[in-house]
């Protein structure tokens, strides 16, 4: 078992992150319906990033979560227009609004987006239902991501993977077991993200295990949490610290730069 | 983090077997010691799985076996509404409980089914307030809950209004939906407190400082079943004072137990 390290001695001394490349695929901007957030607006984000050292993250609005996801991708694409090195963007859709994804992606994409986000369960709508196809073929002819908060099941996942073999497909979560492990391994273009990981012990040795280094990317689901909360259970994994490396920035920015984003 | 390294003091350990046991995590004592030990956690307050789950009776002593000779760690114990006489009476319970070296009681309002009003706790919680015990309370129905947090914050309201003496800690899986209202109670009152394993709001450790005061937090983790680098992390990175951190990583807790007297 690896034990200690550099990542180790950085958390135990609160020391930023700032040696290293951190992308973060997994973040929110904006204000929230559910629950009050603290500094959230953009530029004291960034530099709430440059304190903690993480240089960019992939990034989607909460209004677009929980309401008009086309306000929700104007409040992504201010930031990214005005931060264009430190946010990658990710449109938000929503299922119950089929006439108007393909051209809202369009609009985001003219934009600079390169990603899409999907949040199904919050739209009570499942991942696997027909209104999602335009946007699961528009991302694989336009070489974009789809980071979603899940993905009906590790079958649909698997289907999806070979139907569209262009679009980065990634998990959005990580909740205790390894369900998507198998198509996260069997298939070069789904990536598992580590958010949540570590609300259960264990979580990132446990995901580790359970596949390639390499599949597993960074995401700390701020500003809904705090960006420490989820790196945390990185920096004092029982891991290499090249696997760390790999996981904080260098998978992502492989991605990123395959992608040309 | 500038100063020296911090003395965590973890405000929520729990040992023993518990029902929703997560693969890859652990139940036993001498591992909590190992875990808080890499995790730079240097004393614990511990309550036993049977406690939390079973029955106080059984919890209770339980973990009086468990800590005895480990000096770092720090026995705590659960309590019902005293009616039903499965308990000793609340002054009796008190009296054993700080005889026994015990200097906070929890009070698992979700898992026992019991609401913290007055007619229901009030006789316990004034013992608990004249002697100054620290008081937790959990209102999840189970120690692995991941939803909503179930306060009822009328009653909390009530709680802290009928005893201002009573130092009140609130734990819970997740503080999410109704960190708004918790901040209207935490302006109401001061012995109002939040214990952060559950509090994993962006930049709420700075909010709570910024508007409440440092004092109002404290540190936890919440093993065997969370991860402790999540609460470890947010206060060795939280963009606060040393003095703020020294309170919430462990200073807060101490004080308070201090106080708890016969």
């Amino acid at each position: 078992m690896v034990t200690g390290g550099k990542f180790h001695d950085y958390a135990a001394a609160g020391k930023p992150l700032k040696d290293e490349l951190v992308i973060d695929a997994h973040t929110h901007l904006g204000v929230f319906n559910r629950y009050h957030i603290p500094d959230a607006d953009t530029d004291s984000v960034v530099r709430e990033m440059d304190r903690l050292g993480v240089n960019r993250a992939c990034t989607f609005a909460f209004a677009g979560v929980n309401s008009d996801f086309v306000y929700g991708n104007d409040v992504t694409a201010a930031a990214v227009g005005k931060y264009p090195d430190r946010f990658v963007g990710f449109a938000v859709v929503n299922p119950h609004y089929p006439d108007e994804m393909v051209p809202e992606l369009e609009r985001c994409l003219a934009l600079g987006f390169r990603g899409i986000k999907l949040i199904a369960a919050y739209q009570d709508y499942p991942e696997d239902g027909p209104n999602f196809f335009p946007a699961y073929r528009f991302a694989h002819e336009n070489r974009l991501m789809i980071l979603s908060h899940g993905w009906s099941s590790p079958e649909f996942l698997d289907r999806l993977a070979k139907d569209y073999p262009n679009a980065i497909l990634i998990v959005g979560h990580y909740f205790h077991m390894p369900e998507y492990a198998e198509v996260v391994k069997k298939h070069p273009n789904v990536y598992q993200c580590t958010c949540a990981a570590g609300l259960n012990f264990g979580d990132i040795e446990r995901m580790v295990a359970a596949m390639p280094v390499e599949k597993i990317i960074y995401g700390s689901d701020f500003t809904g949490w705090p960006m420490p909360f989820s790196f945390g259970p990185i920096l004092y994994a029982r891991i290499p610290d090249d696997a760390k490396r790999a996981i904080l920035g260098l998978n992502m920015k492989h991605v990123l730069e395959e992608l040309g984003a | 983090m500038a100063g020296e390294p911090l003395s965590f003091f973890d405000a929520n350990c729990m040992v023993g077997r518990y029902k929703q046991f997560r693969t890859g995590s652990f139940h036993t004592t001498d591992r909590l010691l190992e875990e808080m030990a890499y995790h730079g956690i240097s004393e614990a307050l511990v309550v036993h799985a049977l406690s939390r789950e079973n029955h106080p009776l059984t919890g209770n002593a339980a973990i009086l076996g468990e800590v005895d000779a480990r000096r770092n760690l720090h026995p705590a114990w659960s309590a019902l509404p005293p009616r039903s006489g499965e308990l000793p009476k609340p002054h009796d319970f008190i009296r054993e409980a700080l005889d026994k070296g015990v200097r906070a009681i929890w009070l698992f309002a979700g898992q026992y089914s019991f609401p913290l009003s007055e007619w229901c706790v009030g006789a316990l919680v004034e013992e608990l307030e004249e002697h100054r015990i620290p008081t937790f309370i959990d209102a999840d129905p189970e120690y692995a809950a991941f939803g909503p947090e179930r306060f009822d914050w009328d009653h909390i309201d009530e709680l802290c209004r009928n005893h201002p003496g009573l130092q009140v800690i609130l734990s819970a899986g997740r503080f999410r939906s109704s960190n708004r209202l918790l901040y209207q109670l935490m302006e109401r009152h001061n012995s109002l407190h939040i214990e952060l394993s559950g509090y994993w709001l962006y930049r709420g450790i700075e909010f709570i400082c910024r508007e409440f005061g440092a004092q109002r937090l404290m540190f936890g983790t919440r093993m065997p079943l969370r991860d402790p680098s999540c609460t470890v992390a947010i206060v060795n990175y939280a963009e606060i004072s040393d003095e703020e951190k020294r309170l919430i990583a462990g200073d807060n807790l101490r004080t308070l137990m201090k106080e708890a007297r016969w």
